[in-house]
């Protein structure tokens, strides 16, 4: 296939703007002079990026689940009826797996990452993952409270936490260290938390800072291509900027993802002097190395909060009066989950809202910061086209900003932020850089060897959302899935794994066995949930 | 408009568009061409339907159990069925009259924010009530049941009046927070389980659950006014001068949740 004289942005391989040909064969970019299929789509006029690649999302598993189930009143809103090439489903903050796949692919995003699977419940996530079509995918590994972790840490065993890090990556098939409130989780199970990073935790004389280290330094020496991916202390507490600068730097030399970052990045002394601490961060990140993050930008209207991090739903559930699950996941980790709705007149939510945006305009080297919502913490994943509207047009923030909470032009420096994104920074934020922080060397660039994974907009500059929200084309493959914003082809994506190899030692089997509900020799992830899979190397 | 059902199928036809709202100001030929599911087939309002102008503003449906979702949400206007309704029959409705000369399925009423339903024989379950996730059911409106209800009638009710003459099937006015139940007949288990605020008035003894508890003996002045106002309406509920002067006893609960909510008994 030759995408002929689209407007290429592909950042990755410098090119910004130009028109360039793409040749496609056997579902990869290649040389001109390897194609054979001659099939052509016309593209003068429209714009030509790298299919979008989902740094972090919560799409499968069972606080998804759980989640699904609380809500109904949530799918009611957003019924998704079936099509030749689509079954039913429904939205709207939890939508269906199908769905999910879908609106994904409807935007032009091609890779997703469920950004936290419990050990115990990687196999339900990689149940739904075979259920989410057209994009690729994976999960990262919920670790920062887990029984072995806090073990090794405090012993101050790193090689056997090491070897432990690579078993429970196999055994989950996941691809990344997840940590979210380190220590907080484990506390949380004697309804304690953490507030700061040496502060001890529950029944194990460990910090924090310890867990993020050696974690760190083991995703580090295992050559992981994805850095730990650290949701951190005192999430969704006033004055917790703090803390998030502090992880980033003491991490150093580290490579570390800090994750849904405007959910870390507030300022002030309690809610009523609630103030936006996104300009710190970002002056932080932009003097750090080996940093990236995702912002988790809110998106004014219905959420649903779903995270390991178990003392903050619950303190949440206090906050919004609204109704409240709560998971304890034995000897690993915990969830909860919160319906909430974020309000442009509450002044919180509007800071909230004006953080994310800061954090993404502020920082320099857009290879460091990504578009995500955190879906759906913040808000549902579809709504990202409205994100890149108020990234890439000053005019239309000062819009919105009229329609906020009058507080947050006080409290935040957003009106003065001149910056405007180009296409190529958007690609990055949304592809290039998610790919590269991820490690995927197929993804997020057109270049010859990339998977054929594309999205082509009818880019117009008056109406950026629009233009976003549903792509002429996507390409998954090298199939067209996506034809004017509606799926025409059903495909299946790969799961996303490691070839890290260890074993439990003797000490760790009895371990186990004693104080697990499940057997060990039960416990691993088999492979038949892996139909398509793609093995990544880690050196 | 006069809509006759061209078969008798036990396929459920889901037609939020029979509603004066979507009728108003069209021909025969345009409603006919509104869209309707036919199990999960989408065809017109004219496949299912045989449809004549009468000249008149009314709505008049023949019988039709299978057909869902009629009124839904309409805001004015009336719609007559001579016969039995389906489910979801006027959910959501915010004005308007729709009546009923037979029985009426599960959900009618549901979520209604206004007008009136009364239906002259028996209603099904969660009658007034809120779907399921929703904070709040029925909030304001008349409902009128001549016959029996199912389960959980006025479940989550916020504001509104529903009467049902006949029995109450079980967990009437569960986590009621608001408005008024008054049932004629025998009321089911377990009623006003989780009822936050609210009232619920009986004429036959009930077998309360253990968190409600008797206060006292009297005659409530607010009842007084309120029935008076309920016989002014052209239902013909069988309100008489005993029930507006008679001593009720008032039970308060449930005590498990904010408690505020009140059942009345009449005595005599
Ligand atoms: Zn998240």
């Amino acid at each position: 296939m030759i995408i002929k004289n689209g407007t290429v942005y592909d950042p990755a391989n410098n090119i910004n703007g130009e028109k360039v040909d793409i040749f496609i064969e056997k579902g990869k970019i290649v040389d001109e002079s390897e194609l054979r299929d001659k099939k052509e789509i016309e593209a003068s006029g429209l714009v030509v990026l790298p299919g979008g690649v989902e740094i972090h999302t919560h799409i499968a598993g069972s606080k998804v689940n759980i989640a699904r189930i609380m809500r109904p009143e949530d799918h009611r809103k957003d019924v998704v009826r079936k099509t030749p090439y689509q079954r039913s489903g429904t939205g709207y903050t939890v939508p269906t797996t199908f769905t999910i796949g879908y609106r994904y692919a409807e935007m032009g995003y091609t890779t997703v990452w469920e950004a936290a699977a419990p050990p115990l419940g990687a196999r339900h996530s990689h149940e739904e993952l075979l259920d989410i079509p057209i994009v690729d995918k994976g999960i990262f590994t919920l670790m920062g409270s887990n029984y072995f972790v806090l073990k090794y840490t405090e012993e101050g065993e790193f090689e056997k936490l090491k070897n432990f890090v690579a078993w429970l990556l196999h055994a989950t098939k996941g691809y990344a260290v997840k940590i979210v409130n380190p220590g907080g989780v484990e506390s949380w199970k004697w309804g304690k938390n953490v507030s700061s990073l040496d502060d001890t935790v529950q029944n194990f004389n460990v910090t924090p800072r310890e867990i993020l280290k050696n974690l760190a330094r083991a995703a580090d020496e295992l050559h992981l291509p994805h850095s730990i991916h650290v949701h951190c202390n005192n999430l969704g507490s006033p004055g917790n900027y703090a803390i998030t600068r502090e992880t980033i730097e003491m991490l150093s030399p580290y490579r570390r993802h800090i994750t849904h970052i405007q959910f870390n990045s507030y300022a002030g002394e309690d809610w009523g002097t609630f103030t936006s601490g996104g300009s710190d961060i970002a002056a932080t990140l932009n003097k750090s190395k080996n940093v990236t993050c995702d912002v988790g930008q809110v998106i004014f209207g219905d959420a649903t909060t779903m995270t390991a991090d178990g003392p903050w739903q619950h303190t949440l559930f206090k906050l919004s009066g609204n109704k409240w699950a709560n998971s304890d996941v034995e000897m690993e980790t915990g969830a909860g989950i919160v319906p909430y709705r974020f309000k442009k007149k509450n002044v919180v939510n509007a800071i909230q809202w004006s953080i994310g945006l800061e954090v993404l305009l502020l920082t320099e080297d857009p290879y460091k910061v990504f578009l995500t919502t955190d879906h759906p913490n913040a808000g549902p994943f579809y709504h990202y086209p409205q994100v890149m509207e108020l990234l890439m047009s000053r005019k239309k923030r000062e819009e919105m900003l009229e329609t906020v909470h009058p507080l947050v032009k006080e409290r935040s420096v957003l009106p003065s932020i001149e910056r405007e994104y180009s296409l190529s920074d958007l690609a990055v934020v949304t592809r290039a850089g998610t790919a590269r922080a991820l490690g995927m060397t197929a993804k997020g660039h057109l270049g010859v060897g990339a998977d054929a994974d594309i999205s082509i907009y009818r880019f117009d500059e008056e109406q950026i959302q629009k233009s976003f929200q549903k792509a002429a084309y996507t390409i998954k493959d090298g199939v067209i899935v996506v034809k004017d914003g509606t799926v025409v082809a059903d495909h299946m994506g790969k799961t996303y794994v490691l070839d890290v190899k260890a074993d439990l030692s003797e000490e760790e089997r009895q371990i186990f066995s004693k104080y697990y509900t499940v057997q060990v020799s039960n416990y691993p992830v088999e492979e038949a949930y892996l139909p398509q899979k793609e093995v990544v190397t880690c050196r | 408009m006069l809509l006759n059902p061209l078969v008798k199928t036990a396929i459920p036809v889901t037609a939020p568009c029979i509603t004066p709202d979507w009728f108003s100001g069209k021909s025969v030929e345009e409603v006919g061409n509104l869209p309707v599911y036919y199990g999960n087939k989408e065809k017109r309002l004219r496949d299912v339907f045989d449809i004549k102008d009468d000249g008149k503003d009314i709505i008049t449906l023949g019988s039709v159990p299978t057909v869902k979702y009629i009124g839904k949400g309409m805001t004015a206007g009336s719609i007559v069925i001579k016969g039995d309704a389906g489910m979801h029959l006027g959910a959501e409705m915010k004005g308007g009259c729709i009546t009923v000369e037979g029985n009426v399925s599960d959900w009618a009423g549901a979520e209604m924010k206004g007008g009136e339903i009364v239906v002259a024989q028996n209603a099904g379950h969660c009658l007034g009530g809120a779907y399921r996730g929703s904070k709040s059911g029925m909030n304001k409106g008349l409902i009128v049941v001549k016959g029996n209800a199912g389960n959980e009638v006025g479940g989550l009710m916020k504001k509104g009046i529903i009467v049902v003459e006949g029995n109450l099937g079980d967990a009437a006015g569960c986590s009621m927070k608001g408005g008024t139940l008054i049932c004629y007949g025998h009321p089911g288990n377990r009623l006003g389980a989780l009822m936050q605020r609210g009232s619920i008035v009986l004429y036959e003894s009930p077998a309360l659950l253990p968190t409600f508890t008797y206060d006292a003996e009297y005659n409530p002045t607010w009842l007084r006014v309120f029935l008076r106002e309920l016989q002014k309406t052209p239902h013909r509920i069988p309100i008489t001068q005993n029930h507006i002067e008679g001593t009720y006893r008032r039970y308060n609960g449930d005590i498990s949740e904010l408690g505020k909510g009140e059942i009345f008994v009449f005595h005599e």
